[in-house]
C-alpha cells in the first residue's frame, strides 16, 4: 500500500488528500521495515564482523607462531565482547581544536558507507534486502561515501598527521574506484543487466557457468583486478598507508578513541566482508548450486562443529568451578584448554563432509544453505584479504598510485574490450 | 706507526708540531691556529691520507683543556691523534667540518658538553642537551643548576613523617 | 624550531616526528620539512636518552664502569663490554688468557646475531610486514636464553670483566647452542623466502638513499652500513683482536644486488649475509675452544700510568670505541663512547633529499640506528 502511494498517478495527483489517511499504514511499514534492517545488521553483518575480529587475532598469531587471544571465554571467543563493553566505557573526549560535530559524524560515515551496501547483495533467492534494477552502480557510489567520512575524519581531528592519512586515503580511494568500476563493468555487460540478483541468476548451473570462467582469461584477470582495487578500497594492508601504523601512528584515526574508533574498526571489517560478498556475487557463482561449493561449505561446517566441540568439552570444567563458588568472571575467564584428539578431528572432518554433501542434495530447495553457502565462500575470501595482510610489506603512496594509474586501469580496460571481442566471437 | 719517519713531513711542515707516542698511538701536538691548516694537509697529502675522523674529543685538565682529534687513513694505514691545547677561558678553534664532515656533529657534541666554541662552523647548537640548558657538564668546574624549569634537582627527604592519629 | 612546530609557508609544512613514534628506534626525533609528502629537510634532534654516561665515568672505578658500558648499547650490550674492557687492558698492559678471548668472541657474536635480529626484525615491521618482527624475535629469544645461562642475563649482561670473563660455560651448553644454530638455518631460509625477493619490499627499499663509498667514509660512518656501499673494511679482519684471525669467515659486501650499490636494500642484505657468517664463526668457536682460564689476573685497585688509550671493536653497528684518559687515579679522568649509529644519523640531514615520509622512516630503520648509542 505505501508504495503504491508514493507512485500510482491517481494517488499523486491528489496527494493531500490522501495523505492522511495513509499515514499510520506508512508508519507501520516503516517501522517494520527498520526493525528489519536492525535485525539482519545487528543479527548477521556485524556478529560476522566482530567474528572478523577474532578470527583475524588468532589467524595472525597462528601465522607468526605464537597463539593469539585464548583466555577470555573458550578458546578466547568472548575477547570481542570484553573489547566492545571496553571501547562503550571508555572515556570520550576530543582533541583540543577539533572541530565538534564533524569529528563526531565522520565515523559514521564510513560505517554507513558499509553496512547500507549490504542492502542490494543477495544472500539468497529470498533474501535481499533491496532488489534495485542498479545494484551495481549502487555498490560504487556507497564506497564514495567513505570518503567523506575519511577526510572529514582526518581534518576535524587538528592533527598534521591525521590530514596527511585522510589526503592518502580519500586519493587512494577515489582512483582505485574507477578499475572497480571497469571490473564490475564486465558481469553488466555480459549478463546486461546492473541487478545483483540477474548477475546471480546468470551463473546458475554449476562452476562452468560461473562468470569469471566466461570470457577465458579476461574475466578471470577482471577478478583479480577487482579483488586487488577492492583491498585498496578498503585501506587493506598492502595498501594501509593511510592508516600505517609505523609511519603515521595510525593516520586519519589517531585522535580517535572508544566507541568512535571501534566504529572505523567495525566498518572496515564489514567492507572487507562487503568487498567478498561482490567478488562472490559477481564472479564466483553467488549462492547457486555447484559442485565447487561443497569444500567451502565443508570447511565452514567443519570449523563450526570444531568450535562447538571445543566449547562443549570447557564445559565440564566451567560448570565444576561454578559449583565450586567461583565468580562469573573466574569461570569465564580461568579455563584450561583441552585439545581435541586426532580421531576427534577426524571425525569431525567426515561429519561435515557428509553434511555438506547432502546439504547440496537439497541446496535449491532451501535459503538456508543458500545463505549458509554464500557466506562460506565469500568468508573464505576474507581470510584470504587477512593472509595478505599479515604478509605482505605496505606500498608507498606513489607506487600505490603508479598501480592503479599505468598497471591496473589499462589491465581493466584491456579485460574490459577483451570480454567484448569474446562475447562477439562466441 | 710508532715509526718516526712517517711523521717527519708533517712535523717539518707546520712549525710548533711536536710527536710522541702512547702505546704505539702517535700523538702530533699542534698549536690551535695551525689546525685548519694541518687538517686540509693530513687530508690532501699523499702521504698521509687522513680520509677517516674517528672522533673529536676534549679532556679537560683544570688549567687547560685539551682537543683530541683521532684520524685513521683507509688507504695508508697510518692512525694518529691530533693533540691542541685550548686555553681554559676562552676555548677556540676553527672548525674542520669543511674537511671532514663526520666532524660537525662531533664538534657540536664538543661545544655542547665542554664549550669549545669552533669557528666557521654551519650549525653550532647544542647536541644532546636541550636547547636552554646553561653550562658545559664535562668540564670538571660544572656546577649543577639547582632548578630546572622550576623543579629542584636535589633530593629532598622528608626529615619527619606525618603522624597517623587514630 | 625546538619546542612547537612553526607556519613556514604556504606550501611547506613542518612535521614533527616525535620522540614517541611507533617507528623511531628509540627515543629520536625528526624534524621535516614536507609539502605534504615529500621531505625537503629534514632535521634529527638527539638527546632524548642522554645519560651522561661519560660524565658518571669520572666517578665510578675501572672495574665499576662495566655494568655501564652495556647502557651504552643495550641492543648488543657484549660488545661495548669488550671494548671497554680490552681498552682498560690495554692501559695497564694486562694479558688475558685465550679461553677467554675465545669465550669473548662467542658472546660477542651472539651479540650480533641477536642484534641484526632485531634490525632485520624492525625493518620490514617499518615497510609493513609485520610477521618477519615475531619470527626474528623468536629467535632473539633463543639466544637470550643461550646468554641467560651463560651470564645470567637477559639484556644488559655485564659479562666480562677486565682481564678477562665472569663465568665459564655452562654443562651443557655445546649441545644448546648447536641446536640453536640449526633451528637458526631453518629461521633463516623461511626470513629469506619470505621477505628477500618479495616485489613490494624490493619495491619500496631499493634504490632508496644510496651512499656512495666517499660519503660513507668523508661521514665517518661504519660496520655494515659502510659495507654496504662497497668498501671493505672489517676491524676482524684489518686489526684483529681476541683471536678473530683464527676464525674463517667472509665479509660481506654490497654489490647493488637489486638496485644501486649502497641503497637500503644492500644495507638489508649485507645483515643477513652477516647473520649466516656469524652463525658459522659460532659453530667454529665452539669447535675450537682451548682449555685453560675464563679470567686473568687483573689487580683489585687499578691504577693506570699517566696517559690515554683509545680501543675499539666490531660492534653490529660499527666500530664501538672507547677513549680513556687517566692521570693515575683509580677513577678514569675521562671516557668517551665513539658509536656507529652516531656517524650514521648525523648522515641523514645530507642524504634525505627528496624523499617520501615513508621512506624517511624505511631509511632510518635501514641505517640500524639505535637511540642509546647515539646519546649515550
Amino acid at each position: 500500500m505505501p508504495l503504491q502511494f508514493f507512485t500510482d498517478p491517481t494517488y499523486r495527483e491528489n496527494f493531500f488528500l490522501y495523505f492522511p489517511q495513509v499515514i499510520p499504514s506508512l508508519v507501520i511499514d516503516f517501522i517494520a521495515l527498520f526493525v528489519l534492517i536492525a535485525i539482519f545488521f545487528s543479527g548477521m553483518i556485524a556478529p560476522i564482523a566482530g567474528l572478523s575480529v577474532y578470527i583475524e587475532r588468532r589467524l595472525s598469531a597462528k601465522m607468526q607462531s605464537r597463539i593469539g587471544c585464548n583466555r577470555l571465554g573458550p578458546e578466547g571467543i568472548l575477547q570481542i565482547l570484553a573489547d566492545g563493553i571496553k571501547l562503550i566505557t571508555k572515556e570520550d573526549f576530543m582533541p583540543k581544536g577539533a572541530d565538534p560535530f564533524l569529528f563526531k559524524i565522520a565515523p559514521f560515515f564510513v560505517m554507513v558507507g558499509a553496512f547500507v551496501s549490504f542492502a542490494v547483495i543477495p544472500f539468497s533467492s529470498l533474501f535481499v534486502l533491496a532488489d534495485l534494477h542498479v545494484g551495481v552502480v549502487f555498490l560504487l557510489a556507497l564506497s564514495s561515501v567513505v570518503v567523506i567520512g575519511i577526510m572529514l575524519a582526518g581534518w576535524s581531528s587538528n592533527n598534521k598527521w591525521s590530514i596527511l592519512g585522510s589526503l592518502r586515503s580519500a586519493a587512494q580511494i577515489v582512483s582505485y574506484e574507477i578499475p572497480l568500476g571497469l571490473a564490475l563493468l564486465i558481469p553488466v555487460l555480459i549478463t546486461g543487466s546492473m541487478n545483483l540478483q540477474e548477475i546471480g541468476a546468470f551463473q546458475k548451473g554449476g562452476v562452468n557457468h560461473w562468470l569469471i570462467f566466461f570470457a577465458g582469461p579476461f574475466t578471470i584477470v577482471a577478478f583479480f583486478v577487482y579483488f586487488i582495487s577492492a583491498i585498496a578500497e578498503v585501506n587493506r594492508t598492502p595498501f594501509d598507508l593511510p592508516e600505517a601504523e609505523s609511519e603515521l601512528v595510525s593516520g586519519f584515526h589517531t585522535e580517535y578513541s572508544g566507541i568512535r574508533w571501534g566504529l572505523f574498526f567495525i566498518g572496515e571489517y564489514t567492507n572487507m566482508f562487503l568487498i567478498s560478498c561482490i567478488a562472490v556475487t559477481i564472479f564466483l557463482g553467488g549462492y547457486h548450486k555447484s559442485i565447487a561449493n561443497i569444500p567451502f561449505v565443508w570447511i565452514t561446517v567443519y570449523f563450526s562443529f570444531f568450535l562447538l566441540l571445543h566449547v562443549l568439552t570447557f564445559i565440564p570444567g566451567m560448570c565444576k568451578k561454578m559449583i565450586s563458588g567461583d565468580s562469573f568472571l573466574d569461570v569465564m575467564m580461568k579455563n584450561e584448554p583441552k585439545a581435541l584428539s586426532r580421531t576427534s578431528k577426524m571425525l569431525c572432518a567426515l561429519i561435515s563432509l557428509f553434511i555438506s554433501v547432502f546439504l547440496h542434495r537439497y541446496h535449491d530447495e532451501s535459503a538456508l544453505i543458500q545463505t549458509l553457502v554464500f557466506i562460506s565462500k565469500s568468508y573464505f575470501l576474507v581470510l584470504i584479504i587477512m593472509w595478505l595482510r599479515w604478509s605482505l610489506p605496505r606500498y608507498r603512496i606513489d607506487q600505490l598510485m603508479d598501480l592503479c594509474w599505468k598497471n591496473l586501469i589499462p589491465l581493466s580496460f584491456l579485460c574490459v574490450c577483451g570480454t567484448m571481442i569474446w562475447m562477439v566471437i562466441t | 706507526m710508532t715509526q718516526d719517519h712517517v711523521w717527519n713531513s708533517i712535523l717539518t711542515t707546520f712549525e710548533k708540531t711536536t710527536l710522541s707516542f702512547e702505546q704505539d698511538m702517535a700523538v702530533i701536538t699542534i698549536q690551535p691556529d695551525t689546525w685548519l691548516q694541518v687538517s686540509r694537509y693530513l687530508k690532501e697529502n699523499q702521504a698521509y691520507q687522513m680520509d677517516y675522523l674517528k672522533y673529536i674529543t676534549a679532556v679537560d685538565w683544570r688549567t687547560e683543556i685539551e682537543l683530541l682529534v683521532h684520524l685513521f687513513s683507509y688507504r695508508t694505514g697510518y692512525e694518529c691523534v691530533v693533540r691542541m691545547v685550548l686555553s681554559h677561558e676562552k676555548p677556540e678553534v676553527m672548525t674542520c667540518s669543511s674537511v671532514w664532515k663526520a666532524a660537525n656533529w662531533h664538534e657540536r657534541e664538543m661545544y655542547d658538553l665542554f664549550g669549545i666554541s669552533f669557528v666557521d662552523h654551519p650549525n653550532l647548537t647544542r647536541l644532546l642537551l636541550p636547547q636552554d640548558w646553561e653550562g658545559h657538564p664535562l668540564r670538571k668546574d660544572y656546577q649543577e643548576a639547582t632548578e630546572v624549569y622550576g623543579v629542584s634537582t636535589t633530593r629532598n627527604y622528608l626529615t619527619k613523617l606525618p603522624s597517623i592519629e587514630n | 624550531m625546538y619546542f612547537e612546530t612553526q607556519y613556514i609557508n604556504d606550501h611547506q609544512m613542518e612535521l614533527n616526528m616525535g620522540p614517541q613514534h611507533p617507528s623511531t628506534h628509540g627515543v629520536l626525533r625528526f624534524i621535516a620539512i614536507t609539502d605534504g609528502e615529500l621531505i625537503q629537510r629534514v632535521t634529527p634532534d638527539v638527546g632524548y636518552l642522554h645519560r651522561s654516561i661519560e660524565k658518571i665515568g669520572e666517578k665510578v672505578t675501572y672495574h665499576g664502569f662495566m655494568p655501564y658500558t652495556d647502557r651504552v648499547d643495550y641492543v648488543s650490550a657484549m660488545t661495548a663490554n669488550h671494548a671497554y674492557a680490552r681498552a682498560v687492558e690495554k692501559l695497564i698492559q694486562l694479558e688475558v688468557p685465550k679461553r677467554a678471548h675465545y669465550l669473548r668472541m662467542l658472546a660477542d657474536e651472539l651479540c650480533r646475531m641477536a642484534s641484526h635480529l632485531i634490525a632485520l626484525g624492525t625493518y620490514p615491521m617499518d615497510v609493513g610486514a609485520v610477521t618477519p618482527f615475531v619470527h626474528a624475535l623468536r629467535e632473539r629469544e633463543k639466544i637470550n636464553d643461550l646468554l641467560e645461562e651463560l651470564c645470567g642475563a637477559r639484556l644488559t649482561y655485564n659479562y666480562m670483566r677486565i682481564g678477562g670473563v665472569s663465568f665459564d660455560i655452562p654443562a651443557g651448553f655445546d649441545q644448546k647452542v648447536l641446536k640453536f644454530l640449526q633451528e637458526f638455518d631453518v629461521f633463516l631460509q623461511e626470513f629469506d623466502a619470505l621477505l628477500s625477493h618479495n616485489t613490494i619490499f624490493v619495491h619500496r627499499v631499493a634504490n632508496l638513499c644510496p651512499i656512495s663509498k666517499e660519503e660513507a667514509i668523508d661521514f665517518g660512518l661504519v660496520g655494515p652500513n659502510l659495507r654496504a656501499s662497497g668498501f671493505y673494511y672489517d676491524i676482524r679482519k684489518e686489526k684483529p683482536y681476541a683471536c678473530y684471525e683464527e676464525l674463517n669467515f667472509n665479509v660481506p659486501i654490497g654489490r647493488g644486488f637489486k638496485g644501486v650499490i649502497g641503497d637500503a636494500y644492500d644495507r638489508y642484505e649485507v645483515r643477513i649475509q652477516e647473520l649466516k657468517e656469524s652463525a658459522s664463526m659460532v659453530r667454529q668457536i665452539m669447535q675450537a675452544m682451548p682449555e685453560g682460564d675464563c679470567h686473568g689476573k687483573a689487580p683489585k685497585n687499578i691504577r693506570p700510568p699517566k696517559g690515554f688509550v683509545y680501543e675499539s671493536v666490531e660492534s653490529s653497528r660499527g666500530e664501538l670505541g672507547f677513549f680513556i684518559a687517566s692521570d693515575g687515579q683509580p677513577n678514569a679522568y675521562r671516557i668517551k663512547v665513539r658509536s656507529g649509529s652516531f656517524a650514521a644519523i648525523s648522515m641523514i640531514e645530507h642524504i634525505a633529499k627528496n624523499i617520501y615520509l615513508a621512506d624517511l622512516v624505511a631509511l632510518i630503520a635501514s641505517l640500524d640506528l639505535v637511540a642509546p648509542e647515539i646519546d649515550r
